[in-house]
């Protein structure tokens, strides 16, 4: 890894130099309140004070809808459709974003890597921006709050510009070709107290490789019951989540009676099907099934990885129409669980 | 796989027609399915329309409002091998149904549409999905339906097989289409995630709240949690409950809450 | 075409279809391409595994392989009309062609049972994949000893391959091997009355040296394990197949997690089958 600098003013010849690693995509406000990564023309375009986007870019990978097959009844042909993706550059991607794209490398490009996301993946240029978080974020409590690596280069906020770590390979052709100069001792020093900053704004104290345990302690408990009468199982905490990533499976035959397709698009662990066999058996019959669900899946690790899934970005509280909070809710469990006999 | 042609008929009850024209509205494609099925009976596209044939698929729009509608589903009905409730009305009751439950009386609302005395030639119901009358075997929900869905369900008789159905709200839509939210970003009253998905989220993509036109989710109704939500934004917990009655009026659990509500539980 | 792409489904050919009861069918199925027929047999080396049968514009769904690895050039797959793409599959004939993916899961961990003596407990639809266990046994008979099988299910006419068991009863007789077939909802003659468990003290296996090989709905699986870890089985050597709505068969697609702190798993991956020491690791596989 390189330290460098960028200076304020050249920000723009970053953005022209970024251009061959593909399209652009930076956050942009699309509303009074909420922003996404969009299509971005200009550095100014972007607003990179923003602190989290409505949908991760998961999408760019693991778009809701993909087509897996075109088929062909009468050639008896199943075939796999072209690519229909060139290369993009993602910007100002946050610690908790970073993560959770490496969260979602390791389910689809384990052994057997996935086809589709693969074919994506290879596509992505990743810049990343450090951030201040606000009250529903938690990367601390995760163990995600800085990323070391998932990135080509990443930006830190300097007064007079950005701290730039450079990774990758392609990150080192680039700070080359714009000419970045090394980041001076009073650059690392601006960005400790950046980090000092960042670390006091944090709100929630807890840990959770803990929780992990205070969940399965809780797993007959009827706190469950409690935490999602108010759940609308509408799978907000899904979609806006940058590492969910079930999927259903659906067929759509055409009315000629020949052609159709099979393509994936997103699931929802809230819904009633999720967990429903052949024959009427539901696994996870009622909305609290679902919630404490959802709670392990995000909080304990995968098997082999060792990686919890939730990344501590907040959305699946920034964005619950019914006003869930998933940090209130596990700190209510461990004091449940504090109090327990 | 032998092809073998399928026998589809549309038949109407009360409602406003508007899912069937919407099937003819399907302009790109209309040749293609008078060519791939054999329609059997279709009023508002020939005038060769049998009711009495059988058919495979029978999709019925409208709700159940009068005697002639009650019969003519149910031989409908024995007629056909699958039974599609087509529309909000046939699926839910429809907007007809909204005080269903929440002191409807039908003389009342015969009276402050038509007068006193008026003499009707038919006799007239409080209006009823179809599933009160007949079974269903399958739900095509909207108001009016969606020409895709409609054509999705279509293919799938047509590959001798049946349709999935959504079981999932409206909000999943609006998340993929990366639209905000708008209840999170001005509390209006959303029902997008009480109401079944289908329409990729038309209201909320233009800034609207969802009216829930496609009727609640069959399977789940967080009824409580909905009205809930809404309080939380300023809308009085009846006033919640009846935005979920438009189109969700036959609903068991929106009818047991209004009504607890109104006895001030 | 080739291509690396898991969830690529092969074509393969119905060779032939049995009745085997009122609502189940057994398939007799080959790739058409040979390669493919390799690569599976290849890849089915524990008994047990799955594959999802794909019929193109329809839908997938996941299939137990009934035949065991010993087999070559075909496999068999018994299913159950009981559902939307299902209740297509029943309406093929022989010469019709299905796509298949696969084999997925783990399988049963058949090499680690060498010399020990083999109590299958099935109820229901439990049978098919226990047959794929039970034939690969008998096709390597001389490396296990005393072998029982109880198939249970509601009716006599419910029970999975009545009339194959029975014939393999009669041919193995007096070399250890042994069929119990029994109903729970009638009283019927040539079949016992009562759930499986019932019979395990009629099993020919020394409870110490045995292994417990069982499939049937989890409600059932609890008591089992009661029951046979009383009589003095070995905790070591239990396993059971544990069902969950799939859709990749490779890991991805998150329906089948069943967690604990420790790990979440994903059934289709790192089971179906589990032993009854991972039943306790992850005690979300019973509910």
């Amino acid at each position: 890894m390189r330290y460098l600098k960028l200076r304020y003013e050249d920000r723009d010849r970053l953005f022209e130099a970024l251009r061959k690693y593909g399209e652009i995509y930076g956050p942009v406000k699309i509303s009074k309140k909420t922003y996404d990564f969009r299509k971005v023309s200009r550095f100014d375009d972007m607003d990179l004070n923003y602190v989290r986007t409505i949908s991760p870019p998961k999408k760019f990978v693991y778009p809701p809808h993909e087509v897996m097959f075109e088929i062909d009844r009468e050639k008896g042909k199943v075939s796999i459709p072209e690519e229909d993706m060139g290369p993009i550059v993602l910007f100002g991607l946050h610690h908790c974003d970073i993560e959770g794209l490496k969260r979602l490398d390791s389910v689809f490009m384990g052994y057997p890597a996935d086809f589709y996301y693969s074919r994506r993946r290879k596509h992505l240029f990743i810049v990343g921006y450090d951030c201040k978080p606000d009250e529903f974020c938690a990367c601390n409590v995760t163990h995600t709050s800085f990323s070391t690596d998932g990135f080509d280069i990443f930006l830190h906020p300097l007064p007079d510009g950005w701290l730039v770590r450079v990774l990758s390979e392609r990150g080192q052709a680039l700070a080359d070709e714009i000419g970045m100069e090394d980041a001076s001792t009073d650059d690392f020093k601006a960005f400790e107290r950046y980090q000092e900053e960042r670390r006091q704004g944090f709100k929630w104290d807890m840990d959770a490789y803990v929780l992990r345990g205070v969940l399965e302690m809780h797993r007959h408990s009827d706190v469950w019951e409690e935490l999602s009468e108010e759940c609308l199982a509408c799978g907000n905490c899904n979609t806006t989540c940058p590492t969910c990533r079930c999927y259903e499976v659906r067929d759509i035959p055409s009315i000629d009676g020949v052609h159709a397709i099979q393509e994936r698009v997103w699931d929802s662990c809230q819904f009633e099907h999720h967990a429903l066999v052949a024959g009427g058996h539901n696994f996870r019959p009622t909305v609290a099934d679902r919630m404490k669900n959802r709670y392990n899946c995000k909080i304990s690790p995968a098997y082999g990885t060792n990686l919890s899934y939730c990344v501590g970005c907040g959305r699946c509280t920034a964005f619950c129409p019914a006003g869930i909070n998933f940090w209130e809710n596990l700190q209510k469990l461990s004091e449940v669980s504090k109090h327990a006999k | 796989m032998e092809k073998r042609e399928l026998r589809v008929g549309f038949y109407p009850t009360t409602s406003c027609y508007g899912c069937q024209l919407n099937v003819l509205n399907i302009e790109d494609k209309l040749i293609d399915i008078f060519t791939e099925v054999k329609i059997v009976c279709f009023h508002m596209a020939t005038s060769a329309s049998k009711i009495e044939e059988s058919v495979d698929v029978a999709f019925i729009e409208g709700a159940v409002v009068t005697e002639d509608d009650e019969e003519l589903v149910k031989k409908v009905r024995e007629k056909a091998k699958y039974v599609v409730a087509m529309g909000t009305c046939a699926c839910h009751g429809g907007v007809q149904s909204a005080n269903i439950g929440a002191g409807f009386s039908l003389d009342e609302a015969i009276k402050t549409v038509y007068g006193e005395n008026f003499q009707f030639d038919m006799k007239v119901m409080p209006p009823r999905p179809l599933d009160k009358v007949i079974d269903v075997d399958f739900y095509l929900p909207g108001c009016p339906i969606e020409k895709e869905e409609f054509l999705y369900f279509l293919a799938t008789f047509i590959w001798s097989t049946w349709p999935e159905q959504k079981d999932f709200p409206v909000c999943q839509e609006c998340r993929q289409k990366g639209n905000p939210c708008v209840v999170i970003e001005e509390g209006k009253p959303c029902l997008g995630p009480f109401t079944t998905a289908g329409c990729g989220a038309r209201c909320p993509s233009l800034g609207l709240p969802c009216m829930g036109c496609r009727g609640p989710i069959k399977e789940i109704q967080r009824v409580d949690a909905m009205a809930k939500m809404m309080e939380k934004n300023g809308v009085d917990p009846l006033e919640a409950l009846k935005r979920m009655k438009v189109f969700g009026g036959h609903s068991d659990e929106i009818i047991e809450k209004f009504k607890s509500l109104v006895r001030g539980e | 075409m080739p291509n690396n792409n898991p969830l690529q489904p092969k074509k393969a050919v119905i060779k032939k279809v049995f009745k085997v009861t009122p609502t189940e069918k057994m398939f007799v199925i080959s790739f058409v391409d040979p390669k493919d027929q390799e690569e599976f047999e290849r890849n089915y080396t524990r008994p047990a595994r799955f594959v999802q049968v794909n019929l193109p514009g329809i839908g997938e769904v996941p299939i137990s392989l009934c035949s065991p690895p010993t087999q070559k050039g075909f496999f068999a797959l018994t299913i159950r009309r009981v559902g939307r793409v299902t209740t297509v599959i029943h309406n093929l004939n022989e010469g019709d062609y299905v796509w298949i993916r696969g084999p997925y899961g783990n399988g049963f961990p058949i090499d680690e049972w060498k010399g020990r003596d083999l109590l299958f407990l099935s109820a229901g639809l439990g049978m098919a994949p226990l047959r794929s266990v039970f034939l690969y046994a008998l096709d390597n008979r001389w490396d296990y000893g005393n072998i029982t099988l109880i198939n249970s299910a509601r009716t006599k006419r419910d029970l999975l391959y009545y009339e194959e068991l029975e014939a393999i009863a009669r041919t193995y007789k007096g070399d250890g091997v042994k069929v119990i077939q029994t109903v729970t909802r009638e009283e019927v003659e040539g079949v016992c009355k009562g759930r499986c468990h019932l019979y395990i003290p009629q099993a020919n296996v020394d409870p110490k040296n045995s292994v417990v090989i069982m499939c049937g709905p989890p409600r059932m699986y609890q008591s089992i394990f009661d029951e046979v870890i009383a009589r003095g089985f070995d905790p070591d050597y239990i396993y059971a197949t544990f069902e969950r709505r799939m859709r990749c068969g490779i890991g991805k697609c998150g329906h089948c997690n069943v967690g604990s702190s420790d790990s979440m798993l994903y059934v289709c991956k790192d089971g179906p089958v589990f032993s009854y020491r991972q039943v306790q690791r992850y005690p979300e596989l019973m509910e």
